[in-house]
């Protein structure tokens, strides 16, 4: 399908939104102000419902990331700052490649997570998962992150099945002048970033440029391993406010990373890819009146990544040696004696065996090959406020995605679907200390229609300590690739070895969700306090289903994988997180979080069915403990301990438990009118830990990094 | 009677009253309730809501319960705004409308009863009453909005040695430029102030005032100037390290330094003083419009440590405001 097929009902759609809503703003216009005016909400976290909403109200649990804790904290890339949040699972699968999911599994491609850079979905169909590289953005240009601990579908559809994250970026307002910042320090780390705001005109804006360089997790017994970064992103985001109904604003970003892929466990077999993306998005707010808002979002990403690995001749791959692939392809044609052996060696037909001999001496390759998904997303979202205690949000959108694969040995595909949502969320103050949250999501998908609905009931039981009692069904459409999947080894149009392919009747996964919060704020000292309790079921999860390769099809292996909906999870637990700022110098940060596991899987169906569990396929415990310590004008300290328990990760390998602690030393200056930083982080000050796999050794890592601004 | 007396103490030691002056306060209470009580009749009083809101329903649940403290015998009957029984209600009634719309109510329907307004600003009273320039004389209001001179002798508290304040004004507030020119050459700053209408580019307008000033003061106005000024101000005052006093716990919230606000208890001690004297005594000093005698004070800790401003307690700093507005008054 062509992008320009979903313009047509999706402007006509917007126009009569506009036109409904032109009434509104109609109304609006008064000489004086009144009581709702002055007593009106000035913006804040919004990711939750979609609208502004104070996180006692919201009907979910959320942890704010700001960017002075990711600076407080010494992170020095996505996994770290994940360590900072309860209940989540962050880790390496390679040193530049991330995993990082919210109650699941600790799988190399986690894909119940919905990730989104300032509401931008990025997402990835190919790879079902986040592609952390590829995000276009550095660490430095993130003002904070909006993370919902628990599904969040009702609000951000499928993706968002177990959670969603919102990281939002600095505003072009927010800073002022060049900033440069670089970091060197062990795997041959060699960072360094730029960013300038400025204005032109009525038009501010923000440019930042970003390069990565390291050599990834250190070499193992067998020898070193691929699994270096060289990393460029850009970004440019602008806003434009022309009068004070409107906010138009604009982000443009681009990422070329070229890594080291490869399974912890097979070092041999690391190759080098190259991902690259780039995404185009704009956004306009209209504020109608002070009581509704308009906001119409369009994006676009792009997304592509390579790899290809040379395996040699095809006859290597057989178990052929030289001499033999030369004899049995010397004649030209070749002798039907020369066709009955091989027939008869392989089991294939006569002309599969000739096929078979004419590509003996192809140079073959494997890997993932050429891939390529595209999203157009579009959106119009209505907030309003109907009565000082009634409130909401609702919109409608419409996604275009596609992908393709080109493999000429491997897995080809062009798909291409569309998705319609509609949803709606309300927050109603029953009484003072009573607040109803109610709201789901209706997304129309290639499996069906889905709905996704969540209610809450929040309880201030007195200004400082609340209450709330949640519950959530979310539903997840396969991925494009999980719905489309068939890796095969062909050669010559010759099917060798199915590797996976997917259940033609593919259906949505299914949540249920129960959770009890408790909230506790004060304000002096500064200290906020967040107990989830939940209950978790999730039902028709997709996974593998390892069956009998059907014959000619098993050259090379005997079994196959299907993704079908044969899994059963069931989590239950407690986590929680507490801020406290204990005095202007000092900060802690503590999170806990202790996850039961409950899970069934059909892991094969024939010659008998097996079930196996996947209860150890994620950590029961995992905590983390950050101090920071200002010591004076200049200087200040910090010291982030997180510790999780083994576990088996699925796609990698047993892990046992470790303790990791991280201090940073810090040292504020000025210079003029230029402010800067310089920080000395160690990572994982003690003895080595294993990461996803045994090889991927986490050795104390030293990092110096400065950064200094002109205004 | 004993919590009665405790609120008062605690309430007069807020103010930094003596408890003297309560106490003789209390008795002349009770010695005008039994006289008032032989004088009149049961007082009957209406409350009418705009809508049930938990700011609204404090308030008329407070006030219903000072007024049969003082008077057990009064009538008093709340009812929400759009279920009102005009034919119910007699012209010798008093209506006390909690907000706006009630109040617009009250004077649309009920032009010949007497009319507490309770929860409208200024601005929108003075619209209100424009069109109805008969029976001043029945019309009494409490504001909500908090006098300027206030969040002036708050910024100078805690910004001492600020020079330069900025402001913007919209279409309302924007008549208020005169006074907040006299009051800050009174304090002896700079005033920098940009009038922003519907059709100015809020951040070509904010960013060169916002970056020549020392403390940016947000003046309440619509519901649209106040979000939008409030979005770009906080950005940019942070970026900056100027801070911004808000009129909102909501703005404190967003990352104004402090807020100056009237709360429903404010609104309820002050109402309930007034239903006090007239039920006792009916004078002619209860007609007018009253600006909010009491404040609440809404500081933000982690602002004020990220600006480096020093801040022992929020207790501390309203007891500095207090001395410093009855210091400013004293002749």
């Amino acid at each position: 399908m062509q992008p320009g097929r979903l313009k047509l009902p999706l402007l006509q759609g917007l126009s009569a939104c506009f036109a409904l809503l032109a009434g509104i703003q109609a109304n609006a216009e008064n000489v004086f102000f009144t009581e709702s005016d002055l007593l009106g909400d000035i913006p804040s976290v919004s990711a939750v419902s979609g609208f502004e909403q104070r996180l006692e109200l919201a009907p979910a649990s959320v942890t704010i990331i700001d960017r002075e804790l990711i600076a407080m904290s010494g992170a020095q890339n996505f996994v770290d700052i994940f360590r900072l949040v309860p209940g989540f699972q962050s880790y390496h699968v390679n040193n530049n490649r991330y995993g990082i999911s919210y109650h699941g599994i600790g799988r190399e491609f986690p894909n119940q997570m919905e990730v989104m850079v300032d509401g931008r979905s990025v997402y990835v169909s190919i790879f079902s998962t986040v592609n952390w590289g590829t995000l276009g953005i550095e660490l430095a240009d993130i003002d904070h992150i909006e993370i919902i601990r628990g599904s969040n579908a009702a609000a951000q559809g499928s993706n968002a099945f177990m959670g969603s994250v919102n990281i939002v970026t600095r505003k072009p307002v927010q800073d002022s002048g060049l900033t440069l910042r670089s970091t060197l320090g062990d795997l041959h780390t060699r960072n360094a970033s730029l960013s300038y705001s400025d204005r032109i005109g009525a038009m501010d804006y923000r440019a930042s440029l970003g390069y990565q360089h390291n050599n990834g997790f250190p070499a193992v017994p067998e020898g070193p391993i691929e699994d270096g970064r060289e990393l460029f992103n850009g970004n440019v985001s602008s806003t434009y406010t022309p009068n004070l109904r409107d906010t138009l604003q604009l982000h443009l970003g681009y990422a070329r990373d070229r890594l080291g892929w490869g399974d912890g466990s097979s070092p041999e077999d690391y190759s080098p890819s190259l991902f690259s993306s780039h995404f185009q998005s704009a956004s306009w707010t209209r504020s109608l009146d002070r009581n509704n808002e308009l906001e119409l979002r369009l994006y676009h990403n792009h997304f592509q990544a390579r790899n290809f690995v040379p395996l040699g001749p095809f006859y290597t791959q057989l178990g052929l040696d030289a001499a033999t692939a030369a004899f049995l392809t010397a004649v030209t044609p070749t002798p039907q004696p020369v066709i009955n052996l091989v027939s008869a060696m392989t089991g294939l037909g006569s002309s599969d065996a000739l096929a078979l001999i004419g590509a003996l001496n192809l140079e073959v390759s494997s890997g993932f090959g050429n891939m390529k998904s595209e999203r157009y997303d579009a959106e119009l979202k209505h907030s309003f406020t109907l009565t000082p205690t009634l409130r909401g949000a609702w919109g409608v959108g419409s996604r275009h995605e596609s992908f393709s694969a080109a493999h000429p040995y491997g897995f080809n595909a062009d798909v291409d679907e569309d998705y319609q949502r509609l949803f709606a969320h309300s927050e109603w103050q029953v009484t003072g200390w009573l607040t109803l949250n109610g709201g789901a999501m209706v997304e129309k998908t290639f499996v069906g229609t889905l709905t996704s609905p969540r209610v809450s009931a929040n309880i201030a039981l007195n200004p400082r300590h609340f209450l709330r009692f949640g519950y959530a069904r979310g539903n997840r459409a396969p991925s494009l690739l999980e719905a489309n999947e068939n890796s095969i080894a062909s050669v010559n149009g010759l099917i060798f070895d199915i590797l996976r392919r997917s259940d033609p009747n593919l259906q949505e996964e299914k949540l249920e969700s129960f959770e009890v919060a408790y909230l506790f704020r004060a304000a002096d000292p500064d200290l906020n306090f967040d107990l989830r309790l939940f209950d978790e079921k999730v039902t028709d999860v997709i996974d593998d289903l390892r069956e009998p390769n059907v014959p000619p099809t098993s050259l090379f292996d005997s079994e196959l994988r299907r993704f079908e909906n044969n899994g059963y999870w069931h989590f239950s637990g407690a986590e929680f997180q507490l801020n406290a700022r204990l005095s202007a110098s000092t900060f802690v940060r503590l999170h806990y979080t202790n996850t039961d596991m409950d899970s069934r899987q059909l892991r094969s169906r024939l010659p008998v069915p097996v079930v196996m569990d996947r209860d150890d396929r994620m950590a029961r415990h995992n905590a983390g403990l950050l101090i920071g310590q200002r010591l004076d004008e200049a200087w200040s300290v910090s010291l982030f301990t997180y510790y999780q328990s083994g576990l088996r990760w699925e796609d990698g390998k047993d892990t046992e438990s470790f303790t990791r602690v991280d201090a940073q030393l810090a040292y504020d200056f000025s210079v003029a009118n230029s402010a800067g930083r310089v920080k000395l982080v160690a990572q994982n000050i003690g003895s080595n830990y294993a990461e996803f796999s045994p090889q991927n050794q986490f050795e104390t890592r030293l990092f110096l990094v400065a950064e200094i601004t002109f205004p | 009677m004993t919590m009665a007396s405790r609120k008062a103490d605690a309430s007069a030691g807020r103010q930094g009253r003596s408890g003297l002056l309560s106490g003789l306060r209390y008795c002349l209470t009770v010695v005008l309730l039994l006289a008032g009580q032989s004088l009149h009749a049961a007082t009957r009083i209406d409350i009418i809501l705009s809508a049930h809101t938990p700011y609204y329903d404090e308030l008329a649940e407070a006030l219903k319960a000072r007024v049969s403290a003082q008077d057990p015998a009064a009538r008093v009957q709340v009812t929400l705004a759009r279920n009102l029984d005009a034919s119910a209600i007699s012209s010798d009634r008093l209506l006390v409308a909690i907000g706006t719309s009630a109040t617009e109510l009250a004077l649309r329907q009920f032009p010949d009863n007497r009319l507490l307004s309770l929860f409208v600003t200024e601005s929108a009273w003075l619209n209100m009453t424009a069109d109805q320039p008969v029976h001043l004389d029945q019309r009494a209001a409490i504001f909500i909005n908090q006098p300027l001179e206030r969040f002036m002798v708050l910024a100078t508290l805690l910004k001492p040695d600020m020079k330069i304040l900025s402001t913007a004004l919209g279409p309302v507030s924007r008549q208020h430029k005169p006074m907040l020119e006299k009051l800050a050459a009174h304090h002896n700053l700079t005033l920098v102030a940009e009038e922003i209408d519907e059709h100015t580019n809020p951040l070509v307008k904010l960013t060169p005032l916002i970056n020549r000033s020392d403390l940016f003061l947000a003046i309440p106005d619509q519901g649209i100037f106040n979000r939008a000024i409030a979005r770009w101000a906080l950005y940019l005052s942070y970026k900056r390290k100027i801070p911004v006093l808000g009129f909102s716990r909501s703005y404190t919230q967003a990352g104004a330094l402090a807020s100056l606000l009237t709360s429903p208890q404010d609104v309820s001690r002050q109402a309930g003083e007034w239903l006090e004297r007239y039920i006792n005594q009916d004078d002619e000093a209860l007609w007018q419009a009253f600006e909010p005698h009491y404040f609440t004070l809404e500081l933000n800790l982690y602002v004020a440590r990220a600006l480096d401003i020093p801040i022992t307690s929020e207790e501390a700093v309203y007891q500095q405001l207090v001395q410093r507005l009855d210091k400013d008054k004293t002749p």
